[in-house]
Formats: C-alpha cells, structure tokens, sequence
C-alpha cells in the first residue's frame, strides 16, 4: 500500500527560491518613475468596463482600460488628477492621486454611474474611495443569482489565517469541525466546494465537500458563495456553492514575509500532552516510511493458521520475519507540548509590456499547530428496557486526554498573462497535510453481553496531499461582444493513513481478549483523481433596449477514485501481558517455533476485501441562460441546465459472494431549470426571487459494498449498495437501491444598500427534498450504520442580514461597523414506516410519535455577529465576532439508540491588527479565539431524559499572533 | 485436446477432399465425429465435462452410441446433416484407478459410422475436498473425508447439510469477516451424527488430525483463534434490544442476511448435533463481534444437541442468544473468554457440562438478562467446572434470571489472591452484578441457586466465593467429594480433553 511514497516537489522549490533571490536583489535596483493601477466597473451592473478613457489632467498623458477594466499609467513622482470618462456614464475626477518614485499606487475599484442618474461630472479624492467591501458589495448587489462573499481585505480586517475561519463570516455559512462548510445549516452533502470555479475533490472519503482549512488566506483573492442556482454552475448543490478563487495579477509589486503564533494556556507547554514517535519527516506534513506496512501492502502474505504447524518453513520464516517488521510502539508518551506557529511567504507582481501584461504570484505556507484535549469523552448510550424508564443507560464510556500535531506546508504559483483580448492562467496547486494523534482514554463497557473496564491506547496518523493545475482562458471577440471562457484542470489528492494502532487492555488484570478487542492495525490508501474541462461562451447583445447577456457552455467531469483499507488483528495467545501498551510486540512475546502460542497477526483483508474498491464517474454538462431586462427595473436569468452523469464501481461484498466489475450503479440524465429574478425597487434597493431545481448524489463510498470498521468507536459503515430486510426477508427495510435526490428551491430575498458599505437584507427560502438520503442504523445490527434514501423532506428558511456603522448611535463610533447575518430554518423529513415503527417500538411511556422529525445535518438557526473598527489613517483594525449554530441532528437514532445532536458552540473571538511604517511595511495581529471559553459537544437527547454525552471535547482558549513585513 | 480436435479436423478434411474426389458423382457422403478428446483425467467422485461432440453426415445423421468398456451407455437420435451431443460422465468410487474406455459411434442414413474413442483416467477418490461456496441443496459428507471451509459456509434456508460420523472439517485461514465457518441459516438444518468411538471433528486447516484421530497430533490445545467455528440459528423468542423481531448474529457482518436469527417459532428445528469436537476456532470481527465454538441464535426446542466439546476457542466456548434449544452433556476446555455464555433470554436446559478453565478463561459461567420486554429463563444443571488463576465462577448480570442447581466448582483461585501482578485481582467468585441482586429471592426466582458444591482454596470461605447471598445454597466439600456436578462417562472416548487425561480430577 505504501509503494508510492509522497514526495516533496524539491525542482520546483529550487525554481520557487531562485525567483524570490531574484526578487529580493532586483527589488531595490530601478527606480524613475512611479506607476498608477486601477480598475474601472460600471456601478450598475457590477462589471467591468472597456475602453475607458482615463486621462492625467496635469501632463494630458493617459490610458484606455482593457477588457478587465483595468489600467497602468506610468508618471513622474507628484499629485495628480485622473478624469475617468466614457460614453454615457458620468465623468468621475479623482483627484489626489499620489506618484512615488519606483513606487505603484494601487487605486480602489472605481464604478461609474449612468449618466441620466446622477450629476455629470463627480469629484472624489483617491483617499476617499478606499473600500474594496464595497466594490464586492456592488457585485453582490447586481449579481442576478443570490451570492455572498467575502474578499482578500477583509480577512486581513478580522485576521482569519484559513478559508475555513474566514468563509464563515458570510450570510448563512457555518463551519463544522473547523473545516467543512455548512451554508444555511445544511450539511455538506449539499454544499459544494471548488477551486477558481473547477470541481476539485473532496479529502475525506467520507466527506462530499473539501476542508477548508487547507487554504491559506493569504493566496485567495475571494471567496464567492452563490446560494441560488444558475445554469452555468454545476447542478449538485442546494446550500451553496463555495468558489475559492486564487490570486492572478497581483496590483503591485509584493513580497511578504510573515510569522505566526497562537498559545493556547489549555493546551501548549503542557508536560501531559500525549504524543509518539513519528518519522523523520513529520514536521513537514508526510510520513518518511517510518509508519510503512511491513508488508508493502501484499496480500499473498502467509496467516497464522498455515504456519502454526510449522514455524520454520518457509511460510512460517516469512511469517516471523513481517510479524516482527510492525513497529512496536503501541502507547502514547509525554511530551511537553509546544505552541503554534507558522511562516508565509508570498510574492508577485505584474510586468507590463507594449502586447502584453504578465502577472505571477507564489506562495508558500507553513503551519505547525499542536492541540491537546483533556478529559475528552466519547460515550454510547442507549434507552432501557423498560419503557416506564426514561434515563439514558451508559453502553460505553470512553474518556481521556489526547494530542494532535497538525502540519500543513502549501504551495500555489501563478502565471497570468493578459493580450489586449485574451487572458490565460497557469497556476499549480500542492497542499500537504499530516496529522498525528496520540491518546489514552479510560474504557468502560456494559455493551453487548460484555461488562468490563479497560485502559485505551489510541496512535493515529493521517496524510494528505493535493495537487493540482488549473489551466484557463479568457477571450474576447468583437470587443466584448463575445466572451468565451475555458478551464481545464486536471488534480489529484491522496489520503494515507499510515498504521493506525489501536490497543486496549482490559483492567484489572491487564488482559487483552476478543471481549475487550484484539490490537489491532490500520493502513487506509485513498487516490483520487480529477479531470474537469469546462467552456463557456457569453455573448453580449440588446434585448427590449436594455443590455442582455446570452450564455451556453458545456463541462466535462471525471472522476475516479482507488481504495483500500488493511488491516490486521494481534491476538496474543497464552502471552502474559503486563499492561504496558509497548511490551505487547517485544521480541520474547512474538510468536516463534519456540513459542507457538505468542503474539501473532491474523490479516482481516484476506481472501476478500470489501474494503477494496474502485469506482468512477463521468459528468457531462451543457446550459443556456439568457441575461435580459424585460422592464426597466426588472433583470431576469432563464436558464437550464442538462446533466447526464454515470458513476461506475468495481468491487465486491464480504464473501464475494456479489462481485461488481465496473458496473453502473447510478445513471442520471436531468434537466435543472433555474428562475432568476431581481427587480430595483428603488435605486439601492432591489427584491430578488429565484426558482430552481438541483441534485444531491451520493459519494463513491456510499454507492459501494464497503464495510469499514472504526476500531475506536467500533462502529460500521456499510455501503448503500446492500439490502436489509426483516420478519425472514418479507418486509424489505431498505432495497440497496440508492438514489439522487433532488431538490427544489425557492428564494425571495429583499436588500437595500447604502454607502458606505452598509446594507440590509431580509430573505426566505422554501426547499423540499425527494429522497434525501441520511445516515441510517441498521436494525439488526445497531453498530452499523448505512445511508439510505429516507421520507421526502423539507426546509423552510429566513435570513437576515445587516452591515450598519455605529454612527447612528454618535458620531464618535462612525469607524465602528456592526455586520449581523441570522438564518433560522424549520426542517421537516417524513420518517420511513420502518422508523417510525422503531420509534414505537422503543417509545418511552407518555411519549407521542409523529410522522415527522428533523432533518439530519440541518441547523434550526445560525448567528453570525460582530463588531469591527478600522482606522485606515492611525492602522488600527479590530473585530469581535461572535458565531452559534443550533442544536443540530447528527445521527439518526433506531432500535434503542436514540438521536445524537450537536449540542451548540458559542464562539466568541476577538481580533486587532495594526500596521506600522511606510507604506504599512509590518503589520501585526493579535486575537483570542474561543473568548467564552466554550466545549465542542454532541449529546444523546430522549424523550423525558437527561442528555448524555456522546462527545465532549475541550478546545480551549487560544491566543493568536501574526507579524509579518513587506518588502 | 486443442491438438486433438486440429488434427481430427485436418484428417475430417483430408477424408472429405479424398472421398469427394474420388466419389463425385455419387450422393453416398460419409460420416465425422469431432470434438471428443482422446483422453481426460479426473478424480473419483469428479465428474467429466460436459464436452460437446458434434458430428457431420450430408447423408443425414440417424444416432450416436456410447459405449464404455465395450458395454453400451447410452444412444442418441440424431438428425439433420450436422448435430452436436453433450457428453458427461460422473467417476464412481468403483472406476477409482482405472482406464475407462469410452467409444462413440455416428451413423448416417444409409449406414456409414465414424467413431471416435476416448480414454478417461480416473484416479483415486480425494480424501479432501474443499468446500468453497453456500449449500443450497441437500448436501452429504460422508464418513472418511476431510471437507476443508473455503470461506464462511452457509447452509442457506431449505437445504439439509448432512455430516457422517469420523468426518472431519477444517477451517481454513482468515480473519475478521474473512473467518471460515459453518453457518446453518434460519430454514436450514444440519444431521451431524457422530458417535462416541467416531466424533465428527472441527478444527483448523493447520491440525494435521486426521480420520480416526481423536488428539491433534500437531496442535497444542491452547491454539485459539485459528478459524471461525459453527454457527446455529434458528427461529424461536429471543428478549432483543428495541424489541426487533431478528437480530444479526455476533461474528457475521450485518450485510450477510444469513446471519439473521430471532423469531416466534419456539419449536423451531435446526436438526441434530450429536458427538462434535470444536477446536481451535474464535476468529474475530471486532470487540465483542466474535465467533464462539458452539455460538446458537433462536435456535429451537425441536433441535436436539448432544455431546459436544470445544476446545481453546478464543471466545466463549458455547454461547446461546435466546432460542429455546436444549443441550446435554457439554465439556468446554481453553476457552478464550466464557465457556458457558447465556444471553437474551435463552429457555432452554443444559445439562451435564464439564468446564476446564485456561489461562485466557474469563468467566466459567457468564449468565445475561434479557434485552428486550420478552423474558424467560433457562436451566443450567450438573455441572461439574474447574477453575483458573484467571477465572471467575460465575458473573450473573443484566436482570439475570434462571436455575442454576448441582454444581460443583474446584481449583478457583481467592478472590484476594493476586494474578497478573494485580492484588486482589477478584478472581474465583461467583457473582451478581446490581441489576440483578433483585431477582434473586431466595427460592421463588427468577433467579434460583440450589445445591452448589465448591472445593475452596484454603483461606476462601464460602462467602467470599460465593458473593450476594448465593453462599447459602452452596456447601465446602473435599476434592473429589463433590455429591452434584457432571458425569464424566458421557465424555469418555470421544473428547480430547479426555484422551489428554484432562478427566482426572472429575468424577
């Protein structure tokens, strides 16, 4: 399993550091004139503008912007006046614009006004319209779908090191765990996530969505959520689309260096933190082979069973030899712990020349953050027999104290190159991320016929990797008649986790057994890759007077995916153990010709593995949308979308007795009309409703016979694709026939927008679900659990949100900006009889059982607060934010489990930043995260019963710093 | 046989050339016969093809006639110019290494033959025969054989597996859900009817034991976990969390519906097992996911089991969920964890069982309450139960409920004693747990002691061995001396333990 070792790119490291040495010595040489950079968009549409005359009043030198409303003037240091003008928009006069010698002054978005709206020529000071919010604002307010976002100055403004901490701050978006994105509190099976606006693949295979917190801000331009659909976006969501795009012309000349920290007084110097010996290499974020499986992953390695009669054939001599290659640290130690810190790195800049602009733009991050949760627990607990009992009975108590030690080292370089009608894009992708756990927990168990307390030993370690290259153009015919646009990215990501070990010994005595579990060992290999070709053509015309937009394209997805768990038992025989995790493999233990009844490993993954597949998929799309105004004051988007998407697994059941060799398992051909409409009520005031259909489809892992076993919790995921049937196979409870689920969506949103960034906006959205599928129990088998296509469902949604300065209150507070988004959602899924009927059958007395319940995954409401400062003129930035999500269902309860609920996490944090010296050189932050001091938690709720927990675990409060200094 | 059928073809050919030419004006054609092979070789108790012969005449084909050895098989009508035949032979014990000579001849209209021979050595009959997927029909293995389980074998409901006495079955290697085992689903039953000088043998691939043998002659009796083991299900009343009608058995993935048990059916019969000896097994899923010796999900009264030993199976010995089932003269030796497990509400009777407790021995006896509204309680009587240094007497918990009368108990440890570096480690005692202190009242149940006998260490009285009251149906008696337990004749000359004089210390 472990052939393919992952490499760090040294080539292009080398490249990459002889660019910055290049960088650095060229920085200070040349040094005349200085250069002026802006960008031109027309107020009402959002848009840029071509062909704008701007025009140096002082020397009459000047330029004409480009199709990206763009322009470059270079000048002698001193103050000057640009006129901006064009063809039936009022003239604008910025005035102030100050040159520097060898210096480029980087100009806000400039938007220009119909001229019949306002007065003919405005006058305004560069200073003055410094507020990129806005110009995203003015986006937001003229974009003809619903979409939010959130933009490179604002995450400098709250200090967010990740996407993760910053796309959160948008309305309706939540993050679950620290990295995956819920928008308006649905989960992120329905929420979907791409980079620079391709599909790229999710990390965990459990997961539809990627982690977010793998993006480092500092190489994002913004952060797009559309939350309405239109035809040109892929099908498969209905929370949202998350867009992350990277940084292509950097306006200036940047190079950035910047150091962060973070303490957090729960976790770091701590002399109990738990940790093991990695390799060599942890610290980069990828394992050196230290954690390799002796075995090289093969699968015609000799069992115990064929050797056991003769240890020292040459069956048994291989045998000995790969028992005695598995590393033999089973148990965590101590160590104290350090804090958190990281370094960045990030350059670019863009080269003019007469045909052409280059731009280029790298980055390099590194992260080293340790965690340590003490008195975690992570509990079973399930309803009494008796129905007149209501309080919760303990299956399982596990508590104790655990490590992580979390790297993430990520690359992105750029090249952009811009002709006077075309625009293309290169840029490289790689993201490493390791993650080693280390725990200890203390076990008790009344489960399944088995009492017994025992001591726990956790040791885990995760990578991952992605890689990828977009490759896009932007061209434009007949001016901007025509406008086609074409990406092609190819990506692949791989998730190891190397030797999982896991071992638990039963107390007092110090006895391992079946009862308590054998140690055991874990290799899971996950690969996957991606090819996404997209191409879209807008072409640009007048409708009923007014500008139109029609827009077709088409895009292609595959998608394949290769993956394999091993694992293997360690029954210990006649062995006396002692109960120190790290003397189970000690040679004199070790099964040998000698000792026969030794230590031994047993191979769970022989003859067949279910946990062994491969599956793909191929996506392909096509849509038409027209762009028109039918009235003065009404925009519309009419559009559809067409796909036809096949996904393909090979792989087998437990026995084999069912063998799929690239067999279709899902083949859809759908058509997504999509309804847009935004009337202006009044100039800054528009009301929106949108209409659309969507899909939600299920993963590669739930269409498949996999049966994973988690040997912490014990518990079993088992692949869609089997049937569970019951009463002798006569009432059939799921027919592994596992299905999209589609979804329509409804939205009226009304907004009013005022300057200064301020604004308001009150919508509601209406969703109902045909076969959603959720995490279901299996009834015969209350450990395992399967997704399954259950009761139609719904969610009724409202949202409000507001950016409003304090200055209504006093003048004093005009720097203050209160920013508030809140969604409250009503979710409803019509329960399956077989649920129902579970229900019933494990009803307290008293309690009444309904035809409906909750949506899993969907949060009743989300709060996003906060307040923030700024002072462009004393550089002075602080925020306070505060974020809750409701008490959401997590897992669907059957039998006598009941349902598991995200308990809710108030986060409070606190962010200041300032910066410092010309030309704002360093810029420092300092922040608390966790301000409340609040515990991440899921607890089992019943009817008329305590809640207990099912997972508590302690983040802590932690102390942020960053500094960093431009050169 | 590709060789064969080219040259055949070639010489067809040639014929045909030669004939025609030389014979053209006359319409008398001849005959071919192709596709047999010349010669083929098999087991005894294989079978042959089928291969398919075909043969030509333009005159047009009148039979096939097959002879074997000289004396006629079988004829075919056969008509048209050209037809094909199957052809399939079954090797008998009888043709067990010999030559048999097959001959086919084709006959056209007007009299013309072919003939074609073929040769079929039959070797002898295989004393080990792999068995590698579900019985679906009725199935026997027959006395003298070795059947090795591929995989986890599943007689699936309707089919009959029928074992006869001396055979023996080995698992082979695998683990987790890759366990090899024999499962009799719900609708299915097995007749293994060993005898007392003849058992029927389950063990692993790596014993080396074979027909005739009682003791492994390679195997320590403490080898454990080897292979999976044999798995009884049925459908009578099992007490089940939430109140579901079926369960999925412990050591079987939920996927696999044949590992279903539970129902309403309390004489429900999954057939006989009588004289079995199951060793080596316990192969494991997950904690407590596990396969037993003798593991019996809702099996039913109509099931009749008798004389069964299992020895060092890395779970429990023999473990029943609910069911109604009975089982008489039981020796359970090495048990990985409990030898004698009840849960789910088991109504039924096991009587005259022998434990001898191994150093992986948790429990002697580990007895369950229900886990669902359905209650019932079984019988656990003489029974005679050797201890261990690790091992308890008894663990009564979960609202156990039953009768527990005539057991002796010996050679258990002070529950003050230390073991494994652990002082007072509360080995060698017999116990309630808190949820079932209630049900024990003394005489009137459901929970009822009677007449239990113990061979104390020296220092150990009858209270701290006999915790939560039970001490007052319990009496000290001198090794050997025991009025209650098993009796050891039923084990005689069929069990290991007893060829490996592990009967010495019972009566």
């Amino acid at each position: 399993m472990n052939k393919k070792k992952q490499e760090l790119p040294i080539k292009p490291l080398v490249v990459l550091l002889l660019i910055i040495a290049f960088q650095l010595i060229t920085g200070f040489v040349f040094a005349q004139n200085g250069t002026i950079r802006g960008a031109i968009f027309d107020e009402s549409t959002g848009e840029p503008l071509y062909g704008v005359s701007v025009l140096v009043k002082e020397t009459s030198t000047g330029a004409v912007t480009d199709f990206d409303g763009k322009f470059e003037i270079q000048l002698a240091p001193g103050s000057y006046t640009l006129q901006i003008s064009y063809i039936s928009f009022a003239t604008v006069n910025l005035t102030e614009v100050v040159v520097e010698s060898g210096k480029v002054n980087v100009l806000s978005d400039v938007l220009l006004k119909s001229e019949e709206s306002e007065l003919e020529t405005v006058t305004v000071s560069a200073a003055a319209i410094r507020t990129t919010e806005s110009a995203l604002m003015s986006v937001k307010r003229n974009a003809p779908n619903l979409l939010d976002g959130i933009s490179s100055a604002t995450f400098r403004q709250i200090g967010d090191g990740d996407a993760a901490s910053a796309v959160k701050r948008v309305t309706g978006v939540s993050i679950e765990g620290g990295k995956y994105v819920y928008v308006r509190g649905l989960g992120d099976r329905y929420t979907k996530t791409v980079l620079n606006g391709v599909d790229i693949p999710g990390l965990d295979p459990d997961r539809n969505t990627i982690q977010m917190d793998i993006f480092p801000t500092n190489v994002i331009d913004n952060i797009v959520v559309s939350k309405s659909f239109t035809a040109e976006l892929p099908a498969d969501f209905t929370g949202g689309v998350v867009d992350i795009e990277t940084k292509d012309f950097p306006e200036e000349k940047t190079f950035r260096v910047s150091i962060s920290g973070g303490v957090n007084p729960s976790m770091h110097f701590n002399s109990n933190y738990l940790t093991y010996q990695g390799g060599k290499t942890d610290w980069l974020g990828y394992d050196d082979g230290t954690r390799a499986n002796p075995t090289g992953g093969r699968t015609n390695i000799p069992q115990f069973a064929e050797v056991i009669g003769n240890p020292n054939g040459a069956k048994g001599q291989e045998f000995q030899q790969l028992l005695r290659g598995f590393n033999k640290t089973l148990g965590a130690s101590n160590q104290t712990s350090m804090m958190d810190f990281g370094l960045g790195l990030s350059f670019g800049n863009q080269i003019v020349r007469p045909k052409a602009t280059w731009g280029y733009n790298a980055a390099l991050t590194y992260k080293n953050d340790t965690e340590f949760y003490q008195d975690a627990q992570f509990n079973l607990f399930a309803k009494p027999i008796d129905s007149n009992q209501n309080e919760l009975e303990a299956l399982q108590i596990q508590s104790g104290n655990y490590g992580v030690n979390s790297v993430l080292l990520g690359g992105i370089a750029g090249i952009a190159l811009k002709t006077k009608a075309s625009k293309f894009k290169l840029n490289f992708l790689h993201l490493q991320n390791g993650e080693s756990k280390a725990g200890i927990f203390d076990y008790e168990n009344s489960n399944l016929g088995a009492n017994y307390e025992a001591k726990q030993y956790n040791l885990e370690y995760s990578q991952r990797g992605l890689s990828s290259i977009l490759l896009s153009g932007n061209h434009f015919l007949k001016g901007k008649v025509w406008e086609v646009n074409w990406k092609l990215a190819p990506t692949r990501s791989t998730i190891e986790d190397p030797d999982i070990r896991f071992t638990r010994f039963r107390l007092p005595t110090n006895t391992i057994s079946p009862e308590v579990g054998l140690p055991a060992r874990i290799w899971r290999n996950l690969e996957e890759n991606n090819l996404v070709g997209k191409l879209d053509l807008a072409k640009n015309m007048s409708l009923w007077n007014q500008d139109a937009k029609f827009k077709f394209g088409g895009s292609y997805a595959f998608k394949e995916r290769d993956f394999e768990i091993q694992s293997f038992q360690f029954p210990t025989g006649t062995t006396p153990l002692d109960g120190n995790p790290n003397s189970v493999l000690k040679e004199s233990n070790l099964f040998s010709a000698t000792n026969r009844n030794g230590v031994r490993y047993n191979p769970d993954f022989i003859p067949n593995n279910p946990n062994k597949f491969q599956s793909n998929l191929t996506n392909i799309g096509g849509y038409a949308s027209m762009e028109a105004n039918p009235l003065a004051k009404l925009k519309t988007i009419v559009g559809v979308r067409v796909e036809k998407y096949t996904q393909f697994y090979s792989g087998t059941n437990q026995n084999a007795s069912i063998v799929f060799n690239d067999e279709k398992v899902l083949d859809d051909l759908d058509f997504f009309p999509t309804l847009n409409l935004v009337l202006a009520l009044k100039e800054s005031q528009n009301l929106r409703f949108s209409a659309t259909r969507t899909i939600a489809r299920p993963s590669f892992k739930e269409l498949s016979f996999a049966e994973i076993i988690d040997p912490i919790t014990g518990r079993t995921f088992v692949g869609g694709l089997f049937q569970e049937t019951t009463d002798g196979g006569t009432e059939i409870l799921w027919d592994g026939n596992l299905q999209s689920t589609r979804i329509n969506n409804f939205d009226v949103r009304w907004e009013m927008f005022q300057p200064m960034g301020e604004m308001w906006s009150v919508g509601a959205f209406y969703k109902t679900f045909d076969n959603p599928i959720e995490i279901v129990q299996f009834l015969s088998d209350p450990g395992s659990f399967q997704p399954r296509n259950v009761g139609n469902g719904t969610v009724l949604g409202v949202e409000l949100e507001f950016r409003k300065s304090l200055k209504f209150i006093s003048p004093r507070l005009e720097k203050f900006l209160w920013t508030s988004n809140l969604t409250f959602t009503e979710s409803q899924i019509s329960m399956s009889a077989t649920e129902k009927r579970s229900r019933q059958l494990t009803a307290r007395e008293g309690q009444k059982i309904g035809d409906t319940r909750d949506m899993a995954g969907q949060a009743p409401y989300i709060v996003n607060t906060g307040i923030a400062y700024s002072d462009f003129n004393t550089g002075w930035e602080a925020g306070i934010y505060y974020n809750v999500q409701g008490p959401t269902l997590n897992m669907v309860g059957f039998g006598n489990r009941t349902d598991t609920y995200a308990v809710p996490f108030n986060s409070l944090n606190l962010n200041v930043n300032k910066t410092f010296g010309a030309d704002e050189r360093i810029r420092t932050s300092l922040g608390v995260q966790n301000l409340l001091n609040d515990k991440r938690e899921f607890i089992f709720s019943s009817y008329g019963a305590q809640d207990q927990f099912f997972t508590q675990l302690a983040p802590g409060m932690r102390v942020n710093f960053s500094i960093g200094f431009s050169f | 046989m590709k060789k064969f059928t080219y040259a055949l073809t070639l010489l067809t050919a040639f014929t045909l050339v030669f004939t025609s030419c030389k014979e053209e004006e006359k319409p008398d054609n001849g005959v071919t016969i192709s596709g047999i092979p010349a010669t083929a070789k098999i087991d005894a108790g294989a079978k042959l093809g089928p291969v398919t012969g075909s043969a030509e005449g333009l005159d047009g084909l009148v039979s096939l006639a097959i002879t074997k050895d000289g004396a006629p098989l079988s004829t075919l009508p056969l008509t048209g110019t050209s037809a094909t035949f199957p052809f399939e032979y079954t090797a008998v014990a009888a043709d067990a290494g010999k030559n048999l000579v097959f001959e086919f001849t084709v006959t056209d209209t007007d009299g013309d033959v072919a003939k074609a021979t073929h040769v079929l050595s039959v070797g002898a009959e295989p004393t080990t025969i792999r068995v590698t997927s579900n019985i679906t029909a009725n199935t026997t293995w027959v006395t003298g054989k070795t059947y090795i389980l591929g995989s986890r074998i599943v007689v699936t409901s309707g089919a009959k597996l029928t074992i006869q006495k001396g055979v023996i079955v080995k698992g082979e290697a695998g683990t987790g859900a890759n366990a090899t085992a024999l499962v009799i689903a719900r609708g299915a039953q097995i007749d293994a009817q060993g005898t007392a000088t003849e058992p029927i043998i389950f063990t692993s691939v790596a014993d080396e034991i074979a027909p005739g043998q009682v003791a492994s002659p390679n195997l320590e009796p403490t080898q454990e976990g080897l292979w999976g083991g044999i798995i009884v299900l049925g459908r009578a009343k099992c007490s089940l969390a939430g109140d579901v009608a079926e369960l999925q058995i412990e050591g079987i993935p939920a996927s696999d519906t044949n590992g279903l048990y539970g129902g309403t059916n309390d004489a429900d019969n999954s057939g006989i097992l009588k004289f079995i000896s199951i060793r080596h097994g316990g192969a494991l899923i997950g904690a407590s996911n596990e396969i037993n010796g003798l593991t019996l999900g809702g099996v039913g009264s109509g099931t009749v089991i008798e004389n069964v030993e299992v020895v060092a199976n890395q779970d429990d010995g023999i473990e029943w969920f609910g069911g109604t089932v009975s089982v008489k003269n039981a020796l359970i030796w090495n048990s990985g964890d409990d030898a004698v497990d009840t849960d789910q509400s088991w109504a039924g009777t096991l009587d005259n069982f022998i434990v001898i407790s191994g150093v992986n021995t948790d429990h002697a006896l580990e007895i369950d309450g229900p886990e669902g509204a359905y209650n019932a309680a079984h019988t656990v009587k003489n029974g005679s139960v050797k201890g261990h240094p690790a091992t308890e007497m008894g663990d009564f918990r979960s609202k156990a409920r039953g009768t527990f009368e005539n057991l002796y108990f010996f050679n258990f440890p002070a529950p003050a004693d230390t073991y494994n570096g652990v002082a007072n480690a509360g080995r060698g005692d017999l116990s309630l747990d808190a949820a079932t202190v209630p049900n024990f009242t003394g005489t009137t149940g459901p929970l009822v002691f009677n007449k239990l006998e113990a061979t104390l260490k020296s220092g150990v009285t009858l209270t701290t061995a006999f915790r939560n009251g039970t001490d007052v149906y319990a009496a000290e008696v001198a090794l050997k001396a025991n009025t209650v337990g098993a009796t050891k004749a039923a084990f005689v000359g069929w069990t290991w333990a007893e060829k490996a004089g592990q009967l010495a210390d019972f009566k």
